[in-house]
């Protein structure tokens, strides 16, 4: 009890002093609160620009640190389930808002990575995606299944139409091949969103394979329509 | 990209991340990516006394560990 004591009050201390938050305030909030609370949802805490700057620094380094805890600590880094995937891609892909970038981890039957590629690179505006890079990339390395993600530049996690095309698009090719398509992550900011998690991944062929160019937009049709509500409730 | 390619990449990225959280000068911020190659980020910060780095910079640091240090053991409960 004791020692959890003193590990908050460091966590507090170390907290403040990195991103200037004033000590009392959070102190404040902890006493009825779960401290993470305050690196998870920052705004409770009304920071300014800055502080709000460093917290953001925080929860990357954080992720990124995680991540090459993993790396450290296996040869193999095993993606057996949707947190650790979604993980593995935040940390990869958290927070980059200049580019969206399209990711695919190859693994084998066990679940370990066999490589971890970046597909393509695009503008805020848009990524091309070429399904005949991802198939010669996979039957090179002789793959069981695939983990693919990108990011949403512009923060969002909701699972856009285009997403959901690319993601059946992807099994129309690959169902065939045995080579199963186990989810698709979408990092938006600083977390993601599954699509195995939402159930929603799609397992079965529905088309003939199509290996044409497939572009990604940045903003969820759903998203635009509901910023344009928004903007009309006002 | 192999595992060695992405740790590479991963510490590049968290050296950079460093140097913007705690503003690092180009010297730290060498010392602790030579580090990072050498020893790995969990030893780094497990013997961040050992690292021969400047106090203030040091004292920033084991901030960092102690945020780390409690994210790990709430990882671990869960």
């Amino acid at each position: 009890m004791k020692q959890d004591i003193l590990h908050t009050e460091n966590f507090l201390k170390g907290l403040t002093t990195l991103t200037g938050l004033p000590y009392k305030k959070v102190q404040q909030y902890v006493k009825e609160n779960n401290p993470f609370n305050i690196l998870e949802h920052p705004h409770i805490m009304e920071p300014n620009d800055r502080q709000l700057e460093k917290i953001g620094l925080l929860n990357e380094f954080i992720a990124s640190y995680n991540i090459l805890k993993i790396y450290e600590s296996n040869e193999k880094v095993m993606l057996n389930s949707s947190t650790i995937a979604g993980q593995y891609f935040l940390a990869l892909l958290g927070g980059m808002k200049d580019k969206e970038r399209f990711m695919v981890a190859f693994l084998d039957s066990g679940n370990n990575i066999i490589e971890t590629k970046t597909m393509s690179e695009g503008s805020i505006g848009q990524t091309a995606v070429y399904p005949r890079e991802i198939l010669k990339y996979a039957l090179a390395c002789d793959c069981n299944t695939m983990i693919l993600a990108h990011n949403h530049p512009g923060g969002s996690k909701n699972f856009s139409p285009e997403d959901r095309a690319l993601t059946q698009r992807m099994v129309d090719i690959f169902h065939p091949l045995e080579i199963k398509v186990l989810d698709h992550i979408i990092v938006g900011g600083r977390s993601y969103t599954s699509m195995a998690e939402k159930g929603i991944i799609p397992c079965q062929s529905k088309g003939t394979a199509n290996y044409e160019m497939i572009t990604l937009g940045p903003i969820p049709a759903e998203e635009k329509r509901n910023r344009f509500k928004h903007t009309h409730l006002r | 990209m192999n595992l060695e390619e992405l740790k590479e990449m991963e510490y590049i990225k968290c050296v950079g991340l460093l140097a913007e959280l705690i503003d690092l000068d180009t010297d730290a911020k060498e010392k602790i990516h030579k580090s990072f190659q050498n020893i790995g980020i969990k030893n780094f910060f497990l013997h961040l006394e050992s690292v021969d780095l400047p106090t203030e910079i040091s004292e920033k640091l084991k901030s960092i560990k102690a945020i780390i240090e409690i994210v790990d053991v709430k990882r671990g409960r869960a």
